[in-house]
């Protein structure tokens, strides 16, 4: 049940990870505000970041890694990721106006 | 005994004071209130007097009034003894004038205002037509009741003076009608909805005294009904499930049939526009949310432990919690139906008009009752999914399991993932109209078209929700009648698979006319024509199973033949709709009205008949009356056809839905939009009449359960020669349903179990989860 | 076995001489107690609902929480919906505070039905755990399964509160390009005051509108605004860790049960503490502001960010004096009940949490019934997975 990365405890080491993404996180946005980075910037970082955090929080602490059910529950919370963007291309992206702000490859 | 004697004695006293309560609530003042100046003369009420209410300068009352304008009025009467050539006689005539809103001001000598109501002075009585002045008010329809007396000038009473009643009514430009006054049609559903609940609490008794005469006591009686209401077990619960789905099933039966009285000859003043709104919304709500996925889940917690031979559900208490959320959201649902004052956005409540304030508050707690259904539907969601994926006897695997059960599943899995959108949708109107948040606002940038989005997009597979069992319902029913196991097994349930999983890419097809991107309209319409596939695929496996095996003809056998009928003639119309082109051609009309009922009531409805008279035995113990079964069925898919069917032509001929009437055309040259044929009336009528021998043969089947229950003929384990689980056990089964848990083993099949890739996912059984 | 029939009976007995053959009578997995303990169905300890439950009889016969429950809900939604009511122009609401009361006692219904639950839930010590037969969660918990059914609903909830703000967000015309266009749409038409457009939170919590820059350092600084949302961040993911911990400690064999017990409750009654904390800061947040010595900032409702407000005064990034009136009813909705729902989850999560620290305090975790803390923590990671995605999405971008 202890089970480890990097030698150390895995929950303490996902923890101090998500302690310091969220700081950077945090960071990335005050720098942006007052013209240290660019807009484009902060969204790459946050969008990245989030998903690292996401991964962390899922394979850690939801216990989808390393343990023997870990696959099959992961298969079951994937299950709804098709209906998931069904949703978001034909609910989200589909507002008359939203393609305006659209790249053009994501146009509907 | 005196204590039984007693108990009977207040149980009829309270069911004699629900039938009344409606009564004293519903009729209007009534004559009672006219004061001295009219009914003094004489108790004869004459056809001869007839009052007439118009604009001061003689011109007919209009249909609608400007708020807070003054108007001029004159009224009187024709007729009697006082219609005489003025000087003729004194004491002509008398009047009494009340209007329900707004404020009357007397005008001149011969009228005076006396506790908020107009009448006659001594010198207005010389008079037959009098003038007076009403200022409107802001919002509302407004009644006038006028009563007068035409009297002799004797200045006596007799019966030779003659008195009549009228009401003239005005509605508001624009009015919201939010304060219409309870009538007729409203009084019928009142009283007949407390009818059933009254014969509904008489049975509730009479079953318990039937289950042990000796012990008919209330201290015997409270821990059997708190046993049903406190009971976790898959079986009573199901039970419940039945009660309250075939109670509601009555309910929306009673209002289609008061909307179809309605619509029986044109131009009809039975249902005001008003209550028809109510009353199509509620025959849409409370058919699909609280009458066929009740009765469906009965089936479910019955039937599907028993299949896949577990002992309960996964989780019994969320089962009773979801369970009873239902009726307690059917009373928020139904709130304002006895006031007047109930939902009238339609069962898909369209936004804007859902967040608009001119609609009655009612829809208030409709969308409030609907959120505690996204939750009951949520509960049983996770309960079912979770039984099926983890509780299935040892040695079934996914494709040994009945079709049935495929079923349940695959509309449940539909069901779980797609009601978070509506729920969500329902949580922002909610909102919106009582916190008054901006989500469908359209001035604040709200955009409607989102809710059609939130709500289809659960819509669709919730269409699906209801049919999938009913093909389950089928495929068991016609391979015991065909005494076969179903041709194509595997194909049946990739069939169903992919009809649920394809739900989710059809549902803007109920949006092609909203104005929503173009882009998704035309993937919609192409995916949409894909449903016909796996759907004839089961119609052909159907065929096909009958083909190959030979039918015996019991109940069940006829109304899954019938199925098959009416679903495919309910399919091809269906095949229209995809078209883009004739979608917005025949959008809201009764061709759509036709079609979605041809597969709602010939598809769900019969195979819930099919499934009743199938499972009945297994659940009661009791073999039903197979005689009046197959006069149900003539009868009721005599009349089903003539019902639905005319509604095609009428549909084609332009006639709309969630209209409260319609107009015939003068002749065949006037063009008037929206006017009829001529021979829309016949088939109007048709379809009503058609509609009361559908409503009235379900009778027959009610009787046939009840007396089922007590004389019916014991039933056998299996008495139809099925052989899913099921029906190894006792009739009805005991509980616990397994003394031990069944085993199944598959002779036809070959060791099944190869390695796949998703058994590399597993837990491997030498292997303890480690936590 | 083709060309002669047999009786039903006679086929059970092949097919169990068959399985005994294969071996495959061993039904370690079987989900059901001791056979004899479904004897007595109507017997006395199941006919009481009240509880405490009898867990080696199984799962619990009968309840009354389910129809109390129920009661609560409809009695809580009837009340709520009659005390606020939209008024005629759709732009506040209608209080009647005769029906507060009645709001009040839904709730208390409601709690009534969760404490009959939570008391027969209360002798559960972890000797009765089904586990599913077959494929595919063959030897998973089933409680383990239903929670994790019960997530993929969770998310299409969030997903459809992300539909509705992703669609309003890029349908929605910005205020700050109106205003940069010189108060014209992108599509030239004229921009008129009260009209609306979009002003995301962050403009108010994490933009440069904000008028308090205490943790400034060289020209870097962080919005006082923005100090209660990344305060919550921190306090979720805290929280994230304790009930893992608490998951983790309930499991050691190696203490003493009062020491385990001991310090379950604590690392339990830590995240509950967190979790109340991050309701708090929401309510500084949303309502109150707060001025803390060089801290200070207004809460949104001060700053005008609310659901009701048709006219904001909106002077963009730039303060070059230049503003518009505009109507953010819509971006304000969107804002407040999407992370408004998160809110609610949070809540919901106190509540149980509320019951477990209670558990753990009379020491009912060990090592046999500490799954159910790991059912709650999957819950509770959740709600930490959606603020996740949520404060970026609402507080930042």
């Amino acid at each position: 049940m202890s089970h480890k990365i990097l030698g150390k405890d895995a929950y303490n080491m996902n923890f101090a990870m998500l302690m310091i993404l969220t700081a950077v996180e945090v960071g990335a946005v005050a720098a942006s505000v007052q013209g240290g980075i660019g807009p484009e910037m902060v969204i790459l970082v946050l969008v990245s970041i989030g998903a690292i955090k996401f991964l962390g929080i899922a394979f850690v602490f939801m216990h989808l890694r390393m343990e023997a059910d870990s696959n099959i529950l992961t298969l079951t919370a994937l299950f709804p990721v098709f209906f998931i963007l069904v949703m978001i291309i034909a609910i989200a992206l589909t507002s008359p106006a939203a393609p305006d702000s659209l790249p053009s490859w994501c146009r509907f | 005994m005196k204590t039984n004697k007693r108990f009977i004695a207040i149980i009829c006293l309270l069911a004699f004071a629900l039938v009344m309560a409606p009564t004293f609530e519903a009729r209007s003042g009534g004559i009672t209130n006219v004061d001295s100046g009219c009914t003094c003369h004489t108790s004869t009420s004459s056809g001869d007097v007839s009052p007439f209410m118009t604009l001061a300068n003689g011109s007919a009352l209009p249909d609608t009034y400007n708020a807070n304008e003054v108007y001029t009025f004159a009224f009187g009467f024709t007729g009697g003894p006082g219609d005489v050539a003025a000087g003729t006689q004194d004491n002509m005539g008398g009047f009494n004038l009340v209007a329900s809103k707004g404020d009357l001001a007397s005008l001149g000598d011969f009228t005076t205002m006396t506790a908020g109501q107009l009448t006659h002075t001594p010198a207005g009585n010389d008079q037959v037509n009098w003038t007076v002045e009403w200022t409107a008010p802001s919002s509302g329809s407004v009644d006038f009741q006028l009563t007068v007396n035409s009297v002799n000038g004797d200045g006596s009473q007799s019966d030779d003076d003659h008195w009549a009643q009228s009401t003239f009514s005005m509605g508001a430009v624009g009015g919201s009608g939010d304060e219409t006054e309870p009538a007729d049609g409203l009084t019928v559903l009142f009283s007949a909805l407390l009818l059933v609940a009254s014969l509904l609490i008489i049975a509730v008794v009479y079953v318990f005294y039937r289950n042990n005469p000796s012990a008919f006591s209330w201290e015997s009686f409270k821990p059997w009904i708190a046993g049903w209401l406190t009971s976790t077990d898959h079986k009573k619960v199901g039970t419940l499930y039945f009660v309250a789905g075939l109670f509601y099933f009555v309910v929306g039966g009673v209002i289609a049939l008061l909307m179809r009285i309605q619509l029986a000859v044109p131009g009809n003043d039975f249902l005001t526009q008003d209550e028809y709104n109510q009353f199509f919304t509620l025959h849409g709500t409370v058919m699909i949310f609280l009458a066929a996925m009740p009765l469906i889940n009965g089936f479910a917690n019955w039937i599907v432990p028993l299949q896949i031979g577990a002992r309960d559900l996964a989780f019994p208490r969320i089962n009773a919690m979801a369970f009873w959320l239902n009726p307690v959201a059917s009373v928020l649902i139904l709130t304002g139906v006895f006031s007047g004052n109930a939902a009238d956005v339609g069962w898909t409540g369209y936004q804007p008009i859902t967040s608009w304030p001119g609609t009655h508050s009612g829809a208030t707690f409709w969308l409030a009752g609907q959120i505690m259904l996204v939750a009951s539907s949520t509960l049983a969601g996770i309960n079912f999914i979770t039984t099926i994926a983890t509780m299935r006897a040892p040695g079934m695997g996914w494709m040994q399991m009945p079709l049935f059960t495929w079923s349940i599943l695959v509309s449940v899995m539909c069901l779980f993932i797609s009601i978070p959108a509506f729920g969500i949708g329902l949580i922002e109107a909610f909102l919106d109209r009582t916190i008054s948040t901006a989500f469908f606002n359209t001035s604040a940038g709200g955009d409607p078209v989102l809710w059609q989005h939130l709500f289809w997009y659960f819509g669709h597979p919730e269409v699906y929700v209801v049919i999938i069992p009913a093909f389950g319902i089928i495929s068991e029913t016609l391979a015991t009648s065909a005494r076969r196991a179903i041709f194509g097994y595997k194909s049946m349930v990739l069939a169903m698979a992919g009809i649920g999983f394809v739900s989710f890419l059809v549902y803007g097809h109920h949006m092609l006319t909203s104005g929503m991107s173009p882009w998704l309209r035309f993937v919609m319409m192409i995916t949409t024509m894909f449903v016909a596939i796996p759907t004839g695929i089961k119609i052909f496996n159907w065929l096909k199973t009958m083909h190959g095996g030979s039918l015996v003809y019991r109940t069940h056998t006829l109304w899954s033949l019938g199925f098959l009928v009416t679903f495919t003639l309910g399919g091809i119309s269906g095949m229209f709709f995809p078209s883009i082109a004739m979608n917005t051609h025949m959008h809201e009309t009764y061709f759509v009205i036709a079609h979605f009922h041809y597969v709602l009531v010939g598809g769900v409805v019969f195979a819930l008949f099919a499934a009743i008279y199938y499972w009945f035995p297994k659940m009661s113990g009791r073999m039903m009356d197979e005689r009046l079964g197959v006069l149900h069925f003539l009868i009721a898919f005599i009349s089903y056809n003539g019902l639905f069917w005319p509604m095609h032509k009428l549909g084609l001929w332009g006639m709309t839905r969630r209209h409260h009437t319609y107009f015939l055309q003068a002749n065949e040259y006037s063009d008037v939009i929206g006017t009829l044929p001529a021979e829309a009336s016949g088939w109007n009528m048709f379809i009503t009449i058609n509609a009361f021998v559908f409503g009235l043969s379900t009778l027959i089947m009610v009787v046939n359960m009840i007396m089922t229950l007590f004389k019916g003929k014991k039933a056998p384990a299996d008495p139809w020669g099925g052989w899913s689980f099921e029906w190894l056990v006792s009739s009805p089964p005991p509980t616990p349903s397994f003394d031990e848990l069944p085993i199944l083993i598959d002779v036809n099949e070959t060791d099944e179990a190869k390695p796949n890739w998703l058994m590399k996912l597993m837990v491997p059984d030498d292997e303890e989860v480690m936590y | 076995m083709s060309d002669e029939y047999v009786t039903v009976d006679g086929v059970r007995e092949i097919v169990r001489e068959e399985l005994r053959d294969h071996g495959i009578t061993k039904q370690k997995a079987t989900p059901a107690p001791k056979k004899d303990s479904h004897d007595d169905h109507d017997g006395h300890h199941h006919i009481n609902g009240w509880g405490p439950h009898d867990w080696e009889h199984g799962a619990p016969h009968n309840s009354w929480a389910p129809i109390i429950m129920s009661l609560g809900i409809g009695v809580f939604l009837f009340s709520f919906a009659s005390t606020f009511a939209m008024n005629e122009s759709m732009n506040n609401y209608v209080f009647s505070a005769g029906s507060l009361p009645m709001v009040f006692v839904g709730f208390a219904i409601i709690s009534a039905g969760l404490l009959v639950w939570w008391r027969q839930d209360l002798a559960f010590d972890g000797h009765y755990e089904p586990k599913a037969t077959g494929v595919p969660f063959q030897n998973i918990d089933i409680r383990k399964v239903g929670m994790w059914v019960f997530l993929m609903s969770e998310m299409m909830v969030f997903s459809s509160l992300f539909s509705t703000y992703i669609r309003y967000r890029l349908g929605t015309e910005s205020c700050q390009v109106i205003l940069d266009n010189h108060n014209t749409y992108s599509n030239g038409l004229p921009f008129s005051p009260g009209d609306a457009c979009w002003v995301p939170a962050s403009y108010f919590i994490a933009g440069s509108h904000s008028e308090s820059w205490t943790l400034s350092l060289g020209g870097v600084g962080l919005p006082d605004t923005l100090v209660p949302g990344a305060i919550n961040t921190f306090a979720l993911i805290i929280s994230s860790f304790t009930v893992v911990m608490a998951l983790k400690t309930a499991k050691r064999e190696d203490m003493t049960s009062t020491e385990r017990s001991k310090k379950v409750r604590n690392y339990l009654a830590a995240t509950w503490v967190l979790a109340v904390m991050f309701l708090v800061f929401k309510m500084v947040e949303w309502f109150i502001g707060f001025n803390i010595g060089p801290f200070h900032a207004p809460s949104l409702m001060e700053d005008g960010f609310t659901i009701h407000n048709e006219l904001y005064s909106f002077a963009g990034a730039g303060h070059d004096g230049g503003h518009i009136d505009v109507n953010l009813r819509l971006s304000a909705a969107t804002f407040f009940v999407a992370t408004g729902t998160h809110g609610a989850h949070v809540f919901a999560g106190i509540i149980g949490l509320t019951y477990m620290t209670y558990k753990a305090h009379k020491g009912g975790y060990n090592p046999d019934s500490a799954e159910s803390i790991e059912y709650f923590g999957l819950y509770w990671h959740f709600v930490d997975l959606v603020w996740v995605l949520v404060f970026p999405a609402f507080y930042l971008y």
